[in-house]
């Protein structure tokens, strides 16, 4: 649920793919050196001479090779952003009243304890288009009744929503235990 | 942003993956071949020696050495390919939405399968292990070994898995498949 623009990180890929076939089609071009078409003159192999490496060529490789660089670890420190701590901020007129997602966490954990089915709750909060978001991650047993623990979130949301005194968009993603019961499938029958 | 466009939008990506780590892998390699060029470029301008190789040598290198340009090229063309299958593959997550007028909801297929394995099991009365359900994208597979000698109603199977699947309405749909193998297990 970050904010990766996932639209540029495609565009991202497609381009340095782009680039690589590029390299590739402009070595290959020096392998066919000498000849000047192939397959019986199919195709046609331009002749190509690479500039001289005078000193002005070298600064200007140099240069954009920083620009590239530096684009570009701006871009990977910036990937995974979007969390945030704080679920409400109220600034009213005698005061402020914000509310830290570790509270709403607490609650919607202990609301969730009881259920037999929820193995573990992890709720973290996004900022999602500049609104506070949370989102619950639980993780069902083997062989969970799905709808009980979705009327379960659904329900504690609910209460949350009646303590903060206003809705806030719940993202809930189901997920399986990675090992089933052990203790429940061994026990004696 | 009015709450169902933003539930539409964070279920939407909820069922792709990002590429994040894909881009930074490969920005990672462009970084560090491009600041050896840049270094190299720059040792040569100022007349310096070169750190492992200058730019000079080094098309000179292909230009007298061409038998090496083919596997060059054909390594460049094959990164180059599999980052743009990587950019324009769908790469989706197995996942299924759940309509809820209250939550944005999201299930892994692991756990939509548990949800059918539940409903199939108390229906056909068998052990944990004598059954399977799995879920792919648009079907699912449920299936049961009877124990020997103690019939499982396939009709009433598929009757409660389609419950379960009718009740969640997991979105893409999904369309149930129950088989009760032949032969049964002994014991319980």
């Amino acid at each position: 649920m970050s904010r990766s623009n996932r639209v540029m990180n495609r565009i991202i890929l497609v381009l340095l793919g782009i680039v690589l076939l590029a390299v590739a089609a402009g070595v290959a071009v020096v392998g066919f050196e000498g000849k000047t078409s192939l397959f019986g003159g199919a195709i046609v192999v331009p002749d190509v001479t690479l500039p001289k490496a005078t000193s002005a060529v070298l600064w200007i490789i140099a240069a954009s090779a920083a620009v590239v660089v530096i684009l570009a670890l701006a871009w990977i420190f910036t990937r995974g952003r979007g969390r945030t701590s704080t679920l409400v901020d109220l600034r009213l007129a005698d005061g402020e009243i914000a509310v830290d997602v570790d509270f709403a966490a607490d609650l919607l954990d202990d609301a969730l304890k009881g259920t037999h089915d929820v193995s573990a709750t992890h709720v973290r909060g996004y900022s999602v288009r500049s609104t506070p978001t949370l989102e619950v991650r639980v993780v069902a047993r083997r062989g969970a009744d799905l709808r009980g623990i979705i009327d379960a979130v659904a329900l504690a949301t609910t209460r949350l929503d009646l303590v903060l005194e206003q809705r806030i968009p719940v993202l809930l993603h189901v997920v399986s235990a990675v090992r089933p019961d052990r203790a429940h499938e061994n026990r004696a029958r | 942003m009015n709450e169902s466009k933003l539930y539409r939008r964070v279920q939407r990506r909820s069922l792709h993956r990002s590429r994040s780590l894909a881009v930074i892998v490969a920005l990672s390699i462009v970084v560090l071949v491009l600041v050896f060029v840049a270094i190299e470029s720059v040792l040569e301008a100022l007349g310096q020696g070169p750190m492992v190789v200058s730019p000079t040598d080094a098309t000179a290198f292909l230009d007298t050495n061409p038998q090496v340009a083919p596997s060059i090229a054909a390594g460049a063309a094959v990164l180059g390919i599999i980052l743009i299958v990587i950019a324009l593959a769908p790469a989706r997550l197995g996942r299924h939405i759940i309509p809820n007028e209250r939550l944005a909801i999201v299930v892994d297929d692991s756990a939509l399968a548990g949800a059918l394995l539940r409903e199939a099991r108390t229906e056909s009365r068998v052990s944990d292990n004598r059954i399977r359900a799995s879920v792919t994208r648009r079907s699912a597979r449920v299936s049961v070994t009877p124990t020997s000698g103690v019939p499982v109603n396939a009709g009433r199977t598929k009757s409660v898995v389609d419950a379960v699947l009718d009740d969640l309405s997991p979105k893409p749909g999904v369309r149930a498949n129950v088989t009760i193998e032949k032969s049964g297990a002994v014991g319980s």
